[in-house]
């Protein structure tokens, strides 16, 4: 292949990939406000708790003991643990108000970088073992930092490097998987206020801010990749592995369109 | 009454030279195609919980020596995983369309 074919074709599938993130995202919200005009767009954050004023109800009543207060304070004792070599925690996310920022794509591995990602990697760096992505450690952490960065407004960008896994992560949103045939956005988009059985779909814009989250149906809490395990595994999809790189980018992704939104994690949900 | 009868013998006829044509090698390979193109579904993040279900029956059937069982669920699970892989393929072409225009 010539270099003006190469040229041309790297051209063709940049046009191809229209990444324009943030009217991408401008068009996301206005399809909420069209679809929910009654309802702030930052309500969202509390899911289909925005959307139901009886559940809010209840919920808020259930928010008066929060299940997840044992969380936070046992992630607070983990996050203020020093490591073997005298380090800790503080030095990679200083006081823990730190997860606006996530996740970021690293231009240097090309890859996005998650909370949980981070969180293993400062532990890395200290010579420590990673922690299970799928064990109570990370997810009390999370829960203390996530509580730690309550009320700041998520603050991540797309640069181009990160195009491509902004992309994957769309992609993955907007399409149909498993024998049910539905896709994220058939879901929390066009079916978003509507009942699935008791439930009320929660809409997809806010959903990202208040992870890790305490379900009762889990009797514990856990990370954002264990919903997207259970959304998948509800219209017979396999799931993925926690942390996985289609998961991250889709993470990313949704984390994009919740741009500018507060923090309220941890939060509780039946 | 006769036609029933007839229609009966005939299901049974039909059964007997299937079971006939069916063997452990013929099955096996159905279940290794099946299990290849669930593999295929998965490398593609299209993989259906259900093909992973009748594909684990499937072997099962196999080794319980029920041949015709095993015969239904790896063309059962063949039918799923095909139904993935083609499902990956359309949604290439047509994933764009659900995003809100701007």
């Amino acid at each position: 292949m010539t270099r003006a074919t190469a040229f041309l074709v790297a051209l063709l599938a940049a046009a191809g990939a229209s990444a324009e993130p943030e009217s991408d995202r401008q068009a996301f919200v206005r399809y909420f406000e069209q679809r929910f005009p009654d309802v702030e767009v930052s309500a969202h954050v509390d899911g289909a708790y925005a959307l139901n004023e009886q559940t809010r109800e209840q919920w808020l009543a259930m928010e008066d003991f929060p299940p997840y207060e044992f969380s936070v304070d046992d992630g607070e004792v983990l996050f203020g643990a020093s490591f073997k070599d005298g380090s800790g925690y503080q030095d990679c996310f200083g006081d823990g108000n730190v997860k606006q920022h996530f996740p970021y794509f690293d231009d240097d591995r090309q890859t996005v970088v998650t909370l949980e990602v981070a969180i293993n990697d400062c532990r890395k760096a200290s010579g420590e073992e990673p922690l299970a992505y799928d064990g109570e450690d990370i997810a009390l952490l999370a829960a203390f930092i996530a509580f730690a960065s309550r009320d700041s407004l998520i603050d991540i960008d797309v640069p181009p490097g990160g195009l491509a896994a902004y992309e994957a992560g769309k992609e993955y949103y907007y399409s149909r998987r498993g024998q049910l045939n539905f896709s994220c956005s058939h879901c929390h988009m066009q079916m978003s206020g509507m009942k699935l059985r008791a439930e009320t779909l929660s809409a997809s814009v806010g959903q990202v801010t208040h992870w890790p989250v305490y379900r009762f149906k889990w009797q514990e809490i856990g990370p954002l990749h264990r919903r997207f395990v259970e959304c998948n595994e509800q219209v017979g999809a396999e799931g993925l592995d926690y942390q996985s790189e289609t998961y991250r980018n889709l993470e990313y992704f949704l984390t994009y369109m919740s741009r500018g939104l507060p923090l309220n994690g941890p939060a509780s949900r039946k | 009454m006769n036609r029933l009868i007839a229609l009966f013998s005939l299901l049974l006829v039909c059964a007997l030279t299937q079971a006939d044509q069916l063997n452990v090698d013929s099955v096996s390979e159905q279940i290794r195609e099946a299990e290849s193109f669930h593999d295929e579904a998965r490398s593609l993040t299209h993989s259906w919980v259900i093909t992973a279900r009748l594909i684990e029956e499937a072997k099962a059937a196999l080794a319980d020596d029920q041949l015709m069982r095993a015969d239904e669920l790896s063309k059962r699970a063949l039918r799923t995983a095909l139904a993935s892989v083609s499902q990956s393929i359309r949604e290439k072409e047509v994933w764009r369309n659900r995003i809100p225009s701007s």
